[in-house]
């Protein structure tokens, strides 16, 4: 089942209270686990210690070929192993205790068509490596969903819409007022371009220039904004007609218009991101960059942020993105689930506009 | 550098009024549906069985079920005319059918006003049609999907839902030595080989009874081939055994999946003669009947148990006692799944081999197709035509909404 991320005011102030609700409020309730998880993990341990002398060391080989998150999976490992201990049974590291014998455990973390699938493999005959015994435990995926723990995810889509040599700090599709064509806006440091579909092909239709004041920024953040007809760059705020496809008038703002736009989140330094619109789920999504420098590629990654007392702050969610460069802006459209990045490909040097989409998936 | 995560205010907004979405369009009611097929079925008469391949027989189920929609506790039809989606306007036993919608369908009346379905077209044909638009869905054998994808042919793909395994026939208690030359030959199986070169990395080696997304369990029985072990298994009989394998004639997958399996077991010294054999397995035991046979099994269920239960029945038609305890219960355990599985497995009358998915090659005006999965039929109920000014569907894709 897909839907898309609804717009909904109460999650956006249930986002606020996020943002202010002390940290260790979420670790608590992070580290509740399900009680159909603890009676599995101990149900796997106790099928250990029967087929396992507790003066024999163990060593624990884990994998996770199931959808579980791996923050979940370290979670279950964590409480298996705590289960062991329980049992007296020693945990020792391969290699560790070199001309022992010792019995080795495999924990698969898996999945049939209806539920979790948790399973043990004991080595026990150290002369046959291929044998072994075999518990099997299975945790309804249902329960997992009522304990708040199976979260749906984000799926990311990204469309490349654009590229140029120069450098460019955002960009937006619009509507031509007259007859319909789409016009694309690309906002430079210095200018303000607005091209027009010409068959296949973008093509210059008009430019204005951006004052320039003092000196210019190595970082230099500029946004459109189709709805207020206005771009900033800076200092500067220019307005124009609503495509922003004529003439603008601009001026320099004391406080700089694009400073109060900006909030460092908490968990989140040193990244480019944006919060969509609308919930997944219960929780709020975010699509944020990677934290390499303008060196390195890098990706943009769904995250869900949980504005509820339960649970983890934020996830991880779905599969990342990944671009050949740097992720230099990443701009949220307030009306629907989409956002769009700007990207600077390090292979072909190009700056490049993408269209990412998020559709949150059950 | 500074890096910052810039959180939009509510106030800022910018509009994608020109940017089409990828929200689903409403669908569009009409056209024709072109549909080949490679089988030749000779009746649609669901009371009359299939007398030719597995490929025919599972086309007539595909056919009918369009047809006739009430279906037997069996699974097999009422025959009762004006129950399914579609209504028979004209067949051309072995070559061609046309259904129409049937509007007083009780679910609705399908898209798509009608489905001409062509019978007997050779693979090289119907993927040229593919390719010229003259039809819209077909089956792709497996082993071509990548060379269909590398055409530009638009595929769609299902979870993997059909066992290739070696079953012996023989029905007799055998001592656990007498299993050691089955078991060689299971672990001389190069199956990772099977399923990157001959069919070209569409499927999964497997050594379980059930795929790994229904079971959970496939994992915990080896696929890796063992050359040392089966030679020491080898080492232990005297004179080294033979066997003859058979495969349907008419597969050239079978037959492909067979010579390797004779070049493998060679390597470790045991000699396989693949031999072409009918395509319905005869359990009459011959002086020429194989030792053992390459089977493709169909997965008829989703659900672990009951996917078990009737794999087994289909084996058993053909090597009857392959299984002999009684049926497992629907809510049977993983546990309790798992152990009926390794049971049979260990006497090693089944040889696993690969879990081969359902390929489907599609037009790009095709809309709202889903593979069916395991017992299911194709939903061409659901699917629609878009209209050919405003088809932007991508031609490579995989399982479409």
């Amino acid at each position: 089942m897909q839907s898309r991320p609804s717009l909904h005011l109460a999650a956006r102030i249930a986002f606020l209270a996020f943002l202010f609700l002390p940290r260790t409020a979420h670790a608590q309730a992070a580290a509740a686990f399900p009680q159909s998880w603890n009676d599995a993990v101990t149900q796997l341990a106790d099928q250990v210690a029967a087929a396992v002398s507790a003066s024999t060391p163990v060593t624990l080989d884990v994998k996770n070929i199931s959808g579980l998150d791996p923050s979940d999976a370290n979670r279950i490992v964590a409480a298996f192993q705590g289960e062991l201990r329980r049992h007296s049974l020693g945990l020792a590291s391969a290699g560790s205790l070199a001309g022992r014998t010792t019995v080795p455990l495999r924990l698969t973390l898996s999945e049939s068509a209806d539920a979790y699938l948790w399973a043990i493999q004991i080595f026990n005959n150290a002369r046959d490596p291929i044998s072994f015994s075999t518990g099997l435990v299975s945790v309804s995926k249902e329960n997992t969903v009522a304990n708040g723990i199976n979260q749906p995810f984000l799926s990311l889509d990204e469309r490349l819409v654009w590229k140029q040599p120069d450098k460019f700090l955002d960009f937006a599709i619009v509507r031509d007022a007259t007859v319909g064509d789409a016009a694309l806006a690309i906002l430079e440091t210095k200018r303000l371009a607005d091209y027009k579909l010409s068959g296949a092909d973008w093509l210059l239709s008009h430019e204005s220039p951006i004052p320039q004041t003092g000196f210019p920024s190595r970082d230099p953040d500029g946004r459109i904004d189709l709805k207020e007809h206005s771009i900033a760059v800076a200092e500067i705020r220019c307005t124009g007609d609503p495509d922003l496809s004529a003439k603008i008038s601009c001026t320099k703002l004391n406080p700089p218009p694009l400073a109060i736009a900006h909030t460092d989140v908490s968990g989140f330094a040193g990244t480019v991101g944006a919060i969509l619109p609308g919930t997944c789920g219960s929780a709020t999504p975010a699509l944020i960059s990677g934290i390499g420098d303008w060196t390195q590629s890098d990706s943009i990654q769904g995250y869900l942020l949980n504005a509820t007392t339960s649970g983890p702050p934020e996830s991880r969610s779905g599969n990342a993105i990944e671009f050949d460069g740097p992720v230099l802006s990443v701009q949220a459209d307030p009306e629907t689930s989409t956002a769009r990045a700007v990207v600077h490909n390090l292979k072909t040097g190009n700056y490049e506009a993408y269209i990412v989409t998020a559709t949150c998936s059950h | 550098m500074l890096r910052r995560l810039a959180v939009i205010s509510l106030g800022l907004a910018v509009l994608f009024a020109a940017i089409p979405a990828r929200t689903s369009r409403p669908p569009r009611y009409g056209g024709t549906l072109r549909v080949e097929l490679g089988a030749i079925v000779a009746s649609l008469d669901p009371a009359t069985a299939s007398d030719g391949t597995s490929q025919a027989s599972a086309a007539k189920t595909q056919i009918d079920a369009l047809i006739y929609a009430n279906q037997n506790l069996d699974g097999t039809s009422t025959g009762t005319p004006g129950t399914g989606p579609f209504a028979l306007s004209s067949w051309l036993p072995g070559k061609s059918a046309t259904l129409k919608a049937n509007d007083k369908f009780p679910q609705g009346r399908p898209f798509v006003d009608a489905i001409e379905i062509t019978l007997g077209r050779a693979f090289r044909d119907r993927l040229l049609d593919l390719e010229l638009n003259k039809t819209d869905l077909t089956e792709i054998p497996p082993q071509d999907a990548r060379h269909a994808a590398e055409r530009g042919v638009r595929l769609s793909q299902s979870p993997p839902d059909e066992l290739l395994a070696l079953v012996f026939s023989e029905n007799r208690a055998i001592s656990a030595t007498e299993t050691h030359p089955r078991q060689a030959l299971s672990l001389s199986i190069d199956r990772a080989a099977i399923v990157t070169f001959l069919l070209q990395k569409t499927g999964e080696p497997t050594g379980a009874l059930l795929p790994q997304w229904s079971s959970g369990t496939s994992f915990l029985f080896s696929t890796s081939a063992d050359l040392p072990r089966a030679k020491e298994l080898l080492a232990q009989i005297a004179p080294a055994p033979k066997f003859v394998l058979g495969y349907d004639s008419a597969d050239p997958l079978e037959q492909s999946v067979a010579e390797r399996i004779a070049v493998n077991a060679k390597e470790a010294g045991l000699m396989v003669t693949a031999v072409g054999a009918p395509p319905s397995p005869s359990t009459t035991k011959t002086d020429s009947t194989p030792d053992a046979r390459l089977m493709r099994v169909p997965l008829r269920a989703s659900q672990p148990a009951v996917a078990l239960n009737r794999l087994l029945r289909d084996l058993n038609s053909y090597a009857p006692g392959i299984a002999t305890s009684a049926a497992l219960s629907e809510s049977a355990s993983p546990q309790i799944i798992y152990n009926r599985e390794r049971e049979i497995l260990d006497a090693f009358r089944i040889v696993p081999l690969v879990w081969i998915p359902q390929v489907y090659g599609l037009s790009p005006r095709v809309r709202n197709w889903t593979p069916p999965g395991p017992g299911q039929t194709w939903p061409l109920a659901d699917v629609w035509l878009d209209s050919p000014e405003t088809n932007t569907t991508s031609p490579h894709i995989k399982d479409p909404e």
